[in-house]
């Protein structure tokens, strides 16, 4: 190859990277369909096996074929920003993690992708959490544990805001065909506590410290663009104090209890209630959710099937 | 070969290589068998080996998913008696694990500086760096007369370890390249690589299509799971191109003229059994002399080899015309003096021990800095100045970038000693990994519950930075964080004038100091731009 020739394939190289750029969707497309407020309807499962909690909470919506369509590509977004073992209740259990995309793949997911932001080390987080062992045991290479890559933070307008009208947002949870909620029940020192809505700090970028001043709406505006397909709380146990950390098995209590449902603010109202005792007025990202039309808070119309 | 380099004896045999003039004395005469050839290739590819060996053990010094760390990484640390010998004189105790240098030194009594020419990571970089460009011009004499320059630093630095002052560290060729490649080099390829696959990445197809498989399986591999920052670059990097710069000046200078290590395992070697043969330049020839890098044929009336600075590398045997040179065990022929005295030797070890109150004192008058934190589990400045040797493992291994090396604060004395700072990272409440990588325990090896119970610092609130001080609205990031059971930050629940004068009630975090271990979590992840609301200053229970 001359010199000549080398120029012309790099000048060529270079047009076809700059009309590939052209060709890729500028992020706000990538958001997900608002959807109208959703049917705040829940089903609860109750048991000591974990797995069977999760398979017969989401039976009794309908089965996860109802949700996840084959072929499609799904995140499951579980809460195991902590370097904290299992038993500490400051992560979801990895049993209800792995069972979830089992369902999935059973479902025909084309691919099941499972990652948080992490407030501890990643590597440490995903480690002491139990899940990535849990999820990497299922064996199946459409089923993988990602790291959070800081080049797939999206800056995202977020239209009908009223704190956090730009932030950035993960670009895998935008774009996946289906998304899965998969929070764990606990005590929040600043929020009080922390479930489905709040889970979204995970999915979101920045300096997240931040957005703890005017916490409560600001969860509720980033709910706005991230809204899952499927949400399965899993209050298997409960951390009831010293949360969100953690870090004393004596804060945790067994409740044995799976919830899914499709409306974040209904999950978060009834387990406010059955779990902790409070009233979905006390935390006001519940009330701020309701306001913006995420769900339903009013407990009288959240309808309840047993599983 | 210059003649006026020579001492007068050899430079009055006039162009030695000349075949048309008869030797002036009678050539040695040695019998077969004729030394094989392959040994310089040998140990080429022995310095390969321990450099790649080096480069991958600094590579696993990282967490891997698993609280133990697998691999031994402080290996080549445990090759060096400088660092066991001066561990033993400034805190008065063995490292067993240093123990295995012992070795080394027996088989330098054995063979000589083979660890040198054969195993030094720096010495392989400042072969390969002198690659870099053409060197034709013979030694200037300044290099044969600062070769006891390495010996006046190691007693220098004997003296001062016996007065509890360890500056080994400083200058050990391990401790020195180890901690310049976790701090400087590695960053900056990190940096470089990530950069140009984000520019990759954010141009997008059909360029992603090739650079993500790499970047991919870069990021399985050599690049860190997040990117490196220390501090100190300038510094570090001014040392070490200095270093590969005086290669200009003559190959293998720092090995000659400066380095420690290679000074202590030149008193060992000068005893060594095995030996070049001839021991004295040949009359006839004297080819070898310029071939040898360390300069190592040279010195008295008729030029010698020494086994002090000889390394081994036998280019000599290789460059040998007349299949002379080889190297032999028993020779009986008398050994050149070491060119040192032992005035010199007293004189340095002696500016050692005076310099000790004059180091100090810099560190001394600076004692109470509140803020400087040191690795989890030291308890005391004194033993940690002791033992630490700089070598930036715990930089490496520390999974949240929270290991530092220290600046001039402290004086020479604390010059890239290991402190935490917790705005750059913070100590994982659940990882020992700094204490399982410390060559020689300066970092404390505690159980895990022992080390979650052991203040480096304690926090404190500025309530002048703080937000719900001063703006009246909630944020608790830094109790949300903490990470003992139960937490050292609680709230109280106060009414404050907010930004607009009205009453307000919010949290207010607090701190209990009984509780707190001073793990940084707090500073560095609080929301406050700049200097955190939230500080660990060095506890009041740890000595200062």
């Amino acid at each position: 190859m001359d010199r000549r020739e080398f120029l012309q394939r790099v000048a060529a190289l270079g047009i076809l990277a700059g009309a590939g750029k052209l060709l890729t969707f500028p992020p706000e497309l990538l958001a997900m369909a608002p959807a109208e407020r959703p049917e705040p309807l829940l089903a609860q499962a109750s048991g000591s096996n974990y797995a069977h909690l999760v398979g017969d909470a989401v039976q009794a919506l309908g089965g996860m074929k109802k949700f996840v369509n084959p072929n499609e590509v799904v995140v499951v977004k579980p809460n195991m920003a902590w370097d904290r073992t299992p038993e500490l209740g400051a992560n979801t259990h990895p049993v209800v993690v792995r069972k979830i995309v089992e369902l999935c793949l059973e479902a025909g997911a084309k691919k099941v992708k499972v990652l948080d932001h992490t407030c501890h080390d990643a590597r440490r987080a995903y480690a002491n959490s139990g899940i990535k062992a849990a999820v990497e045991d299922i064996k199946d290479p459409r089923a993988v544990v990602e790291y959070v890559d800081e080049r797939k933070f999206v800056e995202m307008n977020v239209p009908k805001a009223k704190s956090l009208k730009k932030w950035s947002f993960y670009k895998d949870i935008l774009e996946a065909d289906r998304f899965i909620n998969v929070p764990v029940a606990k005590h929040h020192s600043e929020a009080r506590l922390t479930m489905a809505m709040k889970n979204m700090m995970g999915a979101i970028g920045g300096w997240r410290g931040r957005i703890h001043v005017g916490l409560h709406q600001n969860i509720a505006d980033m709910n706005l663009l991230l809204r899952a397909d499927l949400t399965i709380l899993d209050a298997t146990r409960i951390m009831t104090q010293g949360g969100p950390s953690g870090g004393n098995p004596e804060y945790v209590q067994v409740k044995n209890l799976v919830i899914a449902g499709v409306d974040p603010v209904a999950i978060d109202a009834y387990g406010t209630t059955t779990l902790f005792g409070l009233q979905p007025q006390d935390i006001g990202y519940i009330s701020k959710g309701y306001e913006l039309g995420l769900g339903e808070m009013d407990i009288k119309k959240i309808k309840i099937v047993s599983a | 070969m210059n003649a006026h380099d020579l001492p007068p004896a050899a430079a009055g045999s006039p162009a030695p290589r000349s075949e048309a003039e008869p030797a002036q004395s009678t050539p040695p005469v040695f019998p077969l068998p004729v030394p094989w050839r392959g040994w310089v290739l040998v140990r080429r590819l022995s310095q390969l080996f321990f450099f790649l060996l080096f480069l991958i053990f600094f590579l696993q010094a990282t967490y891997r998913g698993e609280d133990r760390l697998s691999w031994p990484v402080d290996l080549f640390f445990r090759f060096d008696p400088l660092l066991l010998l001066e561990h033993a004189l400034a805190s008065g105790s063995i490292v067993p694990r240093l123990l295995l240098s012992l070795f080394f030194v027996g088989l330098t009594l054995v063979v000589g500086r083979f660890f040198c020419g054969w195993i030094c990571p720096l010495g392989t970089t400042l072969d390969g760096c002198r690659r870099l460009w053409q060197r034709t011009a013979p030694d200037p004499p300044l290099v044969f007369r600062l070769r006891r320059v390495k010996y006046y630093l190691l007693f220098f630095l004997l003296g001062a370890a016996v007065f509890q002052v360890n500056l080994a560290g400083l200058l050990d060729p391990l401790s020195l390249l180890f901690r310049t490649l976790a701090t400087i080099i590695y960053p900056a390829l990190s940096y470089g690589l990530e950069e140009s696959f984000a520019k990759a990445y954010d141009w997008g197809p059909p360029l992603t299509y090739i650079s993500e498989p790499v970047y991919g399986y870069l990021k399985d591999t050599i690049l860190p799971f997040r990117r490196p920052v220390f501090l100190l670059p300038l510094l570090t990097l001014t040392i070490f191109l200095t270093i590969v710069g005086l290669e200009r000046v003559a190959p293998r200078f720092w090995c000659r003229c400066l380095c420690p290590l290679g000074a202590l395992y030149g008193l060992v070697a000068r005893f060594a059994w095995l030996r070049k043969r001839p021991v004295k330049l040949c009359p006839d020839c004297g080819d070898c002399q310029p071939v040898c890098k360390m300069g190592a044929i040279h010195a008295e009336e008729v030029p010698r080899h020494q086994s002090a600075a000889c390394i081994l590398c036998l280019d000599c045997q290789e460059h040998c015309p007349k299949d002379r040179v080889a190297f032999r065990f028993g020779s009986k022929a008398p050994r050149p003096a070491l060119d040192l005295g032992r005035r010199q030797v007293i004189t340095a070890a002696a500016a050692g021990v005076v310099a000790v109150p004059f180091l100090r004192l810099g560190s001394l008058a600076h004692r109470p800095d509140e803020f400087l934190l040191r690795p989890p589990g030291v308890t005391s400045e004194a033993d940690f100045l002791a033992q630490c040797v700089r070598c930036g493992l715990c930089f490496k291994v520390c999974p949240t970038g929270a290991l530092q090396p220290l600046g001039w604060e402290q004086g020479l004395d604390g010059l890239y000693t290991s402190r935490l700072v917790p705005r750059l990272g913070y100590c994982e409440y659940n990882c020992t990994l700094c204490s399982q990588v410390c060559p020689t325990g300066a970092i404390p090896a505690l159980p895990l519950e022992v080390k979650q119970a052991s203040p480096m610092g304690t926090a404190f609130i500025n309530r002048y930075r703080c937000i719900p001080y001063t703006e009246g609205r909630d944020c608790l990031v830094c109790e949300e964080h903490c990470p003992t059971a139960p937490k050292a930050i609680g709230f109280n629940t106060a009414e404050v004038a907010d930004l607009h004068g009205k009453k307000v009630l919010v949290k207010l975090p607090v701190v209990n100091p009984e509780q707190c271990i001073g793990c940084g979590i707090c500073e560095n992840k609080c929301p406050v731009g700049g200097e955190a609301a939230i500080r660990v200053k060095r506890s009041l229970r740890l000595e200062m």
